[in-house]
């Protein structure tokens, strides 16, 4: 018990340093709809707080896994994802050095990936993704368009303050390539390339939260 | 003078029924804590307490049902808040209840509290106000209110389904139904008997609770048998009838501990917990060689106030400590599984015959300190990405602050001939790395974010992330400065101490949220350090103290922890 006591004052004092970690979503486009998805999670930022936090058994109440469970749930996932019609090519990379974590695959087109997140949703979240994709590409159109249902800043008010400390430096990226050139987007905050044919959306999580921006976006493209 | 003696009449009828609500205690009363509401108005007057939001917010919650005259003050629930409030615990075979007794000032006031649905269901009763429901009773006169709250234990109405069943009032009376009717019958008798004093024998009887009050402590804690509670708790969960552990299984896995006082205490400028634990004959006996050795005189060599944000000690002797440990855990887990008790016994004797008592407590004497000494900064690289205009990512390495502890763990050991003979075979691996009379551990850096050097000297084995420590340590140029805290550490068996206030002003501000930083600016201001100790046994008694230390700029120790309360909840 003594030896857990001195690991929880100077290892649990570390954890007092607030976390830091960044998404990214990057998708290529090819013309028929199908393409490449890559999400990155990077929290290099925060490894010195994780390596401390990895010794613990729990934090903030939270029990804390082991390399090993975090190993195997990104396994069973990584499984569950290649199962889905219309995905192909998944991989996925884990580095513990610096705590950054990828998935990729291939996807016939954007509905394989609204099924994919359904795939991880519960029941209801699942049916309002139907109603609300969450990717949609309308060809007739040729507009994409970057949706969720979530109410992020509803569900963020029921969590409780140690557990929003976690999100206050977080950031959201999203990279979207398309083969013919961008004409417009919704979201003003999105940067479009020089090329046309890239555009880039940093949110902050707090913004999210606060309800001031949001990943969400409808991207035009020259028809 | 018939005034004089009117005045000596009512001060005296008052005092007698101060008496006579602790008196109602029955002697059987597992545990009992006292709070002594005089000494807490003596430190904040009723009206400053009124004004605390948090009791206001309480008053809006206690007088929701009220249609008007909202509660405004904490006399308006008609309690005598000058008198002492107390709550006891009592187990019979079948209920164990939980017991408030309070005395009344104004019984309007608290009748007034009472919803109107649960009104209707108050019963007169020789004088006294009764209110029975399936998990209280509530009982009150003029001057006094006890409530009880009860709970029917599973088992034992299991082990006597086939008796009660045969009580069925009706053949449609489910067993359900019949033991809610029989477990309120009882508890309502139950509560009668204890307000009408005819419970049998007083608490104020047993020399043992009356040798614990203490008039200066804000609220205390009495448990009579700490042991024998806690093997009540077991068994209850173990599933063994509430029967068999109040006739006493032999050898119960809690026995060795028997009373158990606390007294919390607010001065000035602390705020003071005092714990003294009773144990059994054999544990004194074990305990007394294990807790009996004063720390080592050199660690105090190398102690320095001014360079410690906290620390923990602790003193044992290690070698009586495995020589006690076989047959403290033959007593105490051969008594949680008394058909293991032969196994339990055999397996310490091999214990103690494959371990050499002697050579371990030379290895580890039972001295060790750990002390905190300061926050560090550390460089440490990271990953992240930088994007093209084409928004191509490349991975790119940045550097930040970390914030990491600078610590030093001070083990006492009595071989260090061998501990240098390990550091030498940890370099031929590469595991150590020899300095100047020093060594330094390869930590495998993305693990632990701290430098760590180690040394044996003077019968000690250090461990440290500060190399100037260390070559300080070797070199003898430690300067030591113990302060109040060579009498803390040589008095105890174990203390832990926290300068609070300087923790937190070495905390940097760009770690916390704004309102972290609020908090932690209020309590810099009003709190101290704080430490825990526990003394090494006198008699057959263990004592523990927690204090915290207040600045006193509020007046008193109370105030300053309902003013944080305040502040936090804003």
């Amino acid at each position: 018990m003594h030896k857990k006591g001195i690991n929880y004052i100077f290892i649990g004092l570390l954890i007092l340093c607030t976390s830091c970690f960044e998404i990214i979503e990057e998708v290529s486009f090819n013309k028929d709809g199908s393409g490449h998805v890559t999400l990155t999670m990077n929290l290099s930022k925060s490894k010195t707080k994780l390596n401390s936090m990895l010794l613990l058994d729990s934090v903030n109440n939270y029990k804390v896994p082991s390399k090993q469970e975090i190993r195997q749930r990104i396994a069973q996932a990584v499984e569950k994802v290649k199962r889905i019609q219309g995905i192909s090519n998944v991989k996925n990379s884990i580095d513990f050095g610096e705590y950054i974590f990828t998935v990729s695959c291939d996807f016939t087109d954007v509905d394989a990936l609204n099924t994919v997140i359904s795939n991880f949703s519960t029941k209801k979240d699942a049916a309002m993704i139907k109603k609300q994709k969450h990717f949609s590409f309308d060809t007739a159109k040729n507009t994409f368009t970057r949706n969720y249902h979530y109410d992020i800043s509803a569900a963020f008010k029921k969590t409780n303050m140690e557990d929003r400390k976690v999100f206050e430096t977080a950031t959201m990226t999203t990279i979207y390539r398309f083969e013919t050139p961008i004409v417009s987007s919704q979201n003003t905050t999105a940067k479009i390339a020089g090329s046309k044919k890239a555009i880039m959306l940093r949110v902050n999580a707090q913004d999210i939260i606060k309800n001031k921006n949001s990943i969400k976006n409808q991207i035009k493209l020259q028809n | 003078m018939k005034k004089i003696l009117f005045i000596v009449a009512i001060c005296a009828s008052f005092t007698s029924i101060a008496q006579n609500l602790e008196s109602k205690i029955p002697s059987s009363a597992e545990a009992v804590v006292s709070i002594n509401g005089n000494r807490l108005v003596e430190l904040v007057s009723i009206a400053e307490f009124d004004n605390y939001n948090f009791a206001k917010m309480m008053f809006k919650e206690l007088s929701r049902k009220k249609e008007e005259n909202k509660l405004t003050s904490i006399k308006e629930i008609g309690f005598d808040i000058n008198s002492k409030a107390y709550y006891f615990h009592k187990r019979t075979d079948s209920i164990n209840y939980h017991n408030f007794l309070v005395k009344l000032a104004d019984k309007n006031m608290f009748e007034s509290l009472i919803s109107p649905r649960e009104k209707e269901t108050i019963i007169s009763e020789g004088g006294v106000q009764i209110m029975v429901d399936h998990s209280s009773v509530t009982v009150w006169n003029d001057q006094m209110l006890f409530v009880t709250g009860y709970e029917k234990p599973y088992n034992y109405f299991k082990d006597n389904e086939e008796r009660f069943k045969a009580e069925a009032e009706s053949e449609d009376e489910s067993y359900y139904a019949i033991k809610k009717r029989v477990a309120q019958r009882w508890a309502k008798a139950y509560a009668l008997s204890i307000f009408n004093g005819n419970g049998g024998r007083s608490v104020l009887n047993n020399k043992n609770y009356l040798a614990s009050k203490d008039k200066e402590a804000a609220a205390s804690v009495w448990i009579k048998n700490y042991g024998g509670l806690m093997n009540g708790f077991m068994s209850n969960i173990y599933g063994m009838s509430g029967m068999s552990s109040l006739a006493g299984l032999q050898g119960n896995m809690y026995n060795g501990f028997k009373s158990v006082v606390a007294n919390l205490y607010f001065d000035t400028d602390a705020t003071r917990m005092t714990m003294e634990m009773e144990v059994s004959a054999e544990w004194e006996k074990a305990f007394k060689k294990v807790y009996n050795s004063k720390m080592d005189k050199n660690f105090y060599n190398y102690f320095n106030q001014n360079d410690v944000l906290a620390y923990m000690s602790f003193s044992m002797d290690m070698q009586a400590l495995f020589e006690e440990y076989p047959a403290l855990m033959t007593s105490m887990y051969g008594g949680l599984m008394p058909q293991y008790k032969q196994e339990m016994d055999l397996s310490g004797d091999f214990l103690s015959l494959l371990l050499d008592e002697e050579a371990i407590g030379e290895l580890m004497t039972g001295d060790m300190l750990f002390v905190l000494n300061d926050f560090g900064e550390k460089e440490v690289t990271y990953t992240s990405y930088e994007y093209d205009e084409d928004y191509k990512r490349k991975e790119v390495k940045k550097t930040k602050k970390d914030m990491v502890p600078d610590f030093t763990i001070m083990v006492g050991s009595k071989k260090g001939k061998l501990l240098n003979k390990a550091a030498r075979l940890g370099i031929k691996y590469e595991l150590f790395e020899n300095k100047a009379g020093y060594y330094k551990i390869n930590v495998p850096k993305n693990e632990i974010p701290v430098d760590l050097y180690t040394v044996v000297k003077n019968d000690i084995l250090f461990f440290t992330t500060s190399e100037e420590k260390i070559a300080n340590i070797v070199n003898n140029r430690f300067v030591k400065n113990l302060g109040k805290h060579q009498k803390l550490m040589q008095k105890n068996v174990s203390t832990f101490y926290v300068d609070g206030k300087k923790i937190m002003s070495r905390i940097p501000a760009s770690e916390l949220s704004t309102k972290e930083r609020g908090f932690m600016n209020y309590a810099k201001e009003n709190f101290k350090d704080a430490y825990f100790k526990s003394s090494k046994m006198k008699g057959n008694k263990m004592r523990s103290e927690m204090r915290i230390n207040t600045s006193g700029t509020q007046g008193n120790s109370l105030k300053a922890f309902l003013n944080f309360i305040e502040f936090a909840a804003k």
